[in-house]
């Protein structure tokens, strides 16, 4: 029997706290967090723990291979790449942490009242977000991040564009079915303004499928952000990061020198699949396997 | 309704979104902090040269008037005139065109055979080891920056094992082409070109500085084949049809490809044309780590040298690409799944 | 004769949960133009069983005991290829939707011909094509339909495609599960009715898996009472109406409502179904059951045999009657 119609909404965040015991999604999610929250202290902990300034040069000589002076070698500058690595997430995070701030504040809200609004509103927003969509994301990505130029601001802007129409045709269609059921009826009949319903009883039933598309997308803002560095459209050179270490440590990768490349690559491979763990684990946990 | 109205009414709907589309982009290169050309040229340029360049290029009449000259334009093909050389966008794009072109085509092949086959495998063996491996090989891809990934196989095979080369498009001459029916034809893919003229040195050439590059950019859009198709797959079997088509006595490998994979597949189709825009991305960072010459290596120019112009051109030329090919998978997937017509 | 012989069957699933016993030492024997009857709500199992004939249960659920003799021989311990020959030909099932038992994508025609053709291979198209508009015929249809998709007929159209698709290669058994559940109560009336015909003329042995005792009263022969995966009650369909002993069935019996007598309100079991995943000591019906013992929920009942034919498993008759 439908208990819809009798219950009112529980917040999401009961749900996040039994996920261990979901089998293999629950685990991902688990190691996905441990993950970042990992690379997230090593970053914050940056200035204490690096054996180096990650910015000064000629601590050791160019492009010297792996030693115990220097545990992952030094690129052309003659930079201690093991200190870089550890300083080098902070530009990554802050533009990855930025851009899905945005989505979510720009793309949710859009979602929310599209979904729920007739075709006057919803059919021009819809047309703008499937247009964006189309669009090849690092194409216009790059578009955008040429033209506005450097900064962690305009590189989030640039990422965020790209990722927006995504929340917003999730939210959407969620809102679509969802508005429809019976506890929305049940509340409307109560007297609850459209305000209450948006916000109160739909957006808390979007939360977790909000949570599986930003575990997604961090996962793509972080590459693309790496990918945007290595065009040559990242942000200031002189703070380290990985992106960054990738496209310049290209020559000399090409001469031999492959620790300049494959450490800064690995550890976006590295936060990209945190993210991505976390992603898939929630999916896999929200996604009814079993249909008995 | 029927397949033909279907197809028009498909067709009509591309319009506006293509417009919306170059719209945009027009409007992206205009809002700048600044004016395209001063940004380009910089500082330094005398304002009488600046002046100049600026009507040459037709940016100092009103906004409105650049729209309508933009989109008169593109009906005639017409892409604007790049600041970098002052030679027309659409034909260096053009030119530049097939090499991206036969990048992504065999990197499609690499990632839908790649994704499709783990995937298929991955579903039937549901729950098993096996099905866990792929799984973690289809994230651990995923996350792998198509550049970096890029970068590894040429440390390997390149440096490495010194088995493929690290980079260009080939190492003999550019293939000629050949006739048809009398008719000289030269496509730009130098595969085809050489095959055309009974190059076989040629065409071994060519395939081999395409195997690091497709590799590179096929396994990297290849996870998400996977994963759409494993979750299809399972889906799909577990439907009540496929039972009911075991029910009645069908061999597993006609009820896996005829009900299965074909019911499976149809939604990987879709993902096939949404991908193609990712591929497009992904081509670029390609293009520059592999030396290829096509549209990617032609942006990353055109954005280091601030033109503004050259970088709109190519961005809409691979917005209309990526809208059409969309329009053609719609067409293809209402033609395979009769429900979406009637 | 005896057509099938199920023994001690136990099928599980896995879950997020852990093991979860869908069937539990199901038992029973089927003659060859018998018609058994199924009976339980949703969840017992009846329809996990109904596929582990088949053998054909999804990826997750596997059968860890029993046996399942069809014409005497194993079904659980044939290869691939003798199951699938199997399927179809000898043991034959239809669904409960129609609306998804029907592949989208193929006209109802080429089910037809791909259905006779997988066991017949030498037949030609064409040949196939007529037969199955003869069946069609036989089923009150016209051999039009068979040029069409499975979207554009009616519920109860298409499950008689169905039933003419299982029927199809003439099996000596049809398993239906909950054949008429996703109709409405005329479709269903000329369903069962249907089914009685073919029962007769085509010597056809049948398990009907229902939830619904109105439906087997008609066509089934003896009926199966399950519950929480296992068969509690087994007896002959008429001596099962006059004297129900398990006491799911004598509720389940005062829930069919009799239109002839003046009723104002309708009957219903208190309680859930039980969760399958945890360990249930004693009798699985012990939570619900108006009459329970002290034992009820500590020790498992066993099967007793109170009258020729009729079984029951119940504390209640452990030391002959109440």
């Amino acid at each position: 029997m439908k208990k819809e119609s009798d219950s009112r909404v529980k917040p999401a965040i009961n749900f996040f706290l039994t996920l261990p015991r979901f089998g293999t999604g629950g685990k991902m999610v688990v190691i996905g967090i441990a993950i970042v929250v990992v690379l997230l202290a090593m970053t914050i902990l940056s200035p204490v723990i690096a054996p180096h300034d990650p910015t000064a040069l000629s601590v050791g000589p160019a492009d010297s291979s792996p030693s115990l002076a220097f545990p992952m070698g030094t690129n052309r500058l003659g930079q201690d790449i093991f200190s870089r690595m550890i300083a080098g997430g902070a530009t990554m995070m802050e533009v990855a942490g930025l851009s899905v701030l945005m989505c979510f504040l720009i793309g949710v809200p859009l979602g929310l009242v599209a979904g729920y609004s007739r075709r006057m509103v919803d059919g021009p927003l819809s047309l703008l977000m499937d247009s964006l969509y189309a669009f090849p994301g690092l194409v216009l990505a790059i578009a955008i991040a040429a033209v506005l130029g450097r900064g962690v601001v305009n590189l989030s802007i640039a990422i965020a564009v790209v990722y927006i129409p995504t929340y917003f045709r999730v939210v959407r269609s969620q809102v679509l079915t969802m508005k429809e059921l019976p506890f929305v009826e049940a509340v409307k009949v109560e007297g609850g303004g459209i305000l209450n319903v948006l916000f109160r009883q739909i957006f808390p039933n979007v939360l977790p499928s909000i949570a599986v598309i930003a575990s997604i997308n961090v996962a793509d803002s972080v590459i693309t952000e790496a990918g945007l560095t290595y065009l040559g459209l990242g942000v200031n050179v002189a703070s380290p990061d990985w992106g960054f270490d990738i496209y310049y440590g290209y020559q000399s990768f090409l001469a031999g020198a492959w620790w300049t490349v494959l450490f800064p690559g690995l550890m976006v491979v590295l936060l990209a699949g945190g993210f991505t763990f976390i992603g898939e684990g929630l999916s896999e946990v929200l996604n009814p396997r079993l249909r008995r | 309704m029927s397949l033909k109205s279907y197809i028009i009414t498909r067709a009509l709907l591309t319009i506006p979104t293509v417009l919306l589309l170059v719209t945009i982009v027009f409007l992206i290169v205009r809002v700048l902090p600044g004016d395209p050309a001063l940004l380009h040229f910089g500082k330094q340029i005398n304002p009488a040269a600046l002046a100049e360049v600026r009507h040459a290029l037709g940016l100092d009449v009103p906004i409105y008037v650049q729209y309508y000259n933009y989109i008169v334009g593109l009906f005639q093909g017409n892409l604007g005139i790049a600041f970098s050389n002052e030679l027309p966008v659409a034909p260096q794009i053009l030119s530049a065109f097939p090499a991206t072109l036969e990048l992504t085509i065999g990197s499609m092949l690499v990632a839908i055979l790649v994704g499709v086959v783990l995937g298929v495998r991955s579903s039937r063996k549901y729950g098993s080891v096996e099905d866990t491996v792929i799984r973690t090989f289809g994230v651990v891809v995923y996350s792998i920056p198509v550049f970096f990934l890029g970068l590894i196989l040429i440390a390997v095979f390149a440096i490495g094992f010194h088995v493929l080369p690290s980079g260009g498009r080939i190492e003999g001459l550019v293939p000629t082409g050949g006739t048809i029916l009398g008719v000289h034809v030269q496509t730009g893919l130098y595969t085809v070109d050489s095959l055309l003229a009974g190059n076989l040195g040629g065409f071994v050439d060519a395939v081999r500085h395409l195997i690091l590059p497709c590799t590179a950019l096929g396994l990297y859009i290849s996870a998400v084949f996977l994963r759409i198709t494993r979750s299809n797959m399972l889906d799909t079997l577990g439907q009540e049809y496929v039972t009911a088509a075991k029910a009645r006595g069908l061999k597993e490998r006609t009820v896996l490809y005829s009900y299965g994979l074909r019911n499976g597949l149809l939604p990987v189709l879709t993902i096939m044309g949404l991908e193609f825009a990712g591929l497009m991305g992904g081509a670029i960072l390609t293009e520059t780590t592999f030396a290829w010459n096509g549209i990617g290596t032609y942006i990353v120019g055109a954005i280091t040298a601030r033109d503004y112009i050259a970088i709109q051109g190519a961005v809409v030329f691979f917005g209309i690409l990526v809208a059409l090919v969309s329009l053609v998978v719609d067409i293809l997937y209402a033609y395979l799944d009769p429900r979406i017509r009637y | 004769m005896t057509l099938l012989q199920v023994q001690e069957l136990d099928v599980s699933y896995k879950t997020l949960k852990g093991e979860l016993k869908a069937v539990q030492s199901v038992s029973f024997d089927l003659d060859e133009q018998e018609t058994l009857g199924i009976v339980g709500e949703s969840g017992c199992g009846k329809s996990t069983l109904g596929l582990a004939l088949l053998n054909l249960m999804p990826p997750q659920g596997r059968v860890t005991h029993g046996k399942i003799l069809l014409e005497g021989e194993d079904v659980l311990t044939l290869d691939k290829e003798q199951l699938r020959r199997a399927r179809g030909k000898l043991v034959s099932m239809i669904f409960q939707d129609p609306m998804t038992s029907l592949n989208p994508v193929k006209k109802i025609g080429d089910h037809f011909v791909e259905a006779i053709r997988a066991h017949y291979p030498d037949v030609p198209p064409e040949e196939a094509m007529k037969k199955a508009g003869r069946i069609l015929e036989q089923l009150g249809m016209s051999s039009d339909r068979l040029a069409d998709y499975p979207h554009q007929l009616s519920g109860g159209m298409k499950q008689r495609i169905m039933i003419g698709l299982g029927l199809a290669l003439d099996p000596k058994l049809l398993i239906a599960d909950e054949p008429t559940t996703a109709l409405d109560v005329v479709i269903e009336a000329q369903i069962l009715d249907l089914l009685r015909q073919l029962k007769g003329s085509l010597k056809l042995s049948m398990i009907l898996i229902t939830h619904n005792l109105g439906v087997v009263a008609e066509v089934a022969d003896k009926i199966a009472i399950m519950y929480g995966g296992e068969i509690y009650e087994f007896a002959e369909t008429r001596a099962l109406f006059r004297k129900p002993l398990f006491p799911y069935t004598q509720l389940l019996l005062k829930l069919v409502p009799n239109v002839s007598q003046e009723t104002t309100s309708l009957e219903w079991i208190p309680g859930s179904p039980p969760d399958l995943s945890s360990k249930i000591a004693g009798c699985k019906f012990a939570a619900r059951c108006p009459f329970v013992l002290d034992q009820c929920d500590k020790v498992p009942p066993t099967v007793r045999e109170l009258e020729p034919g009729h079984r029951v498993a119940c504390h209640l008759y452990d030391r002959g009657g109440r």
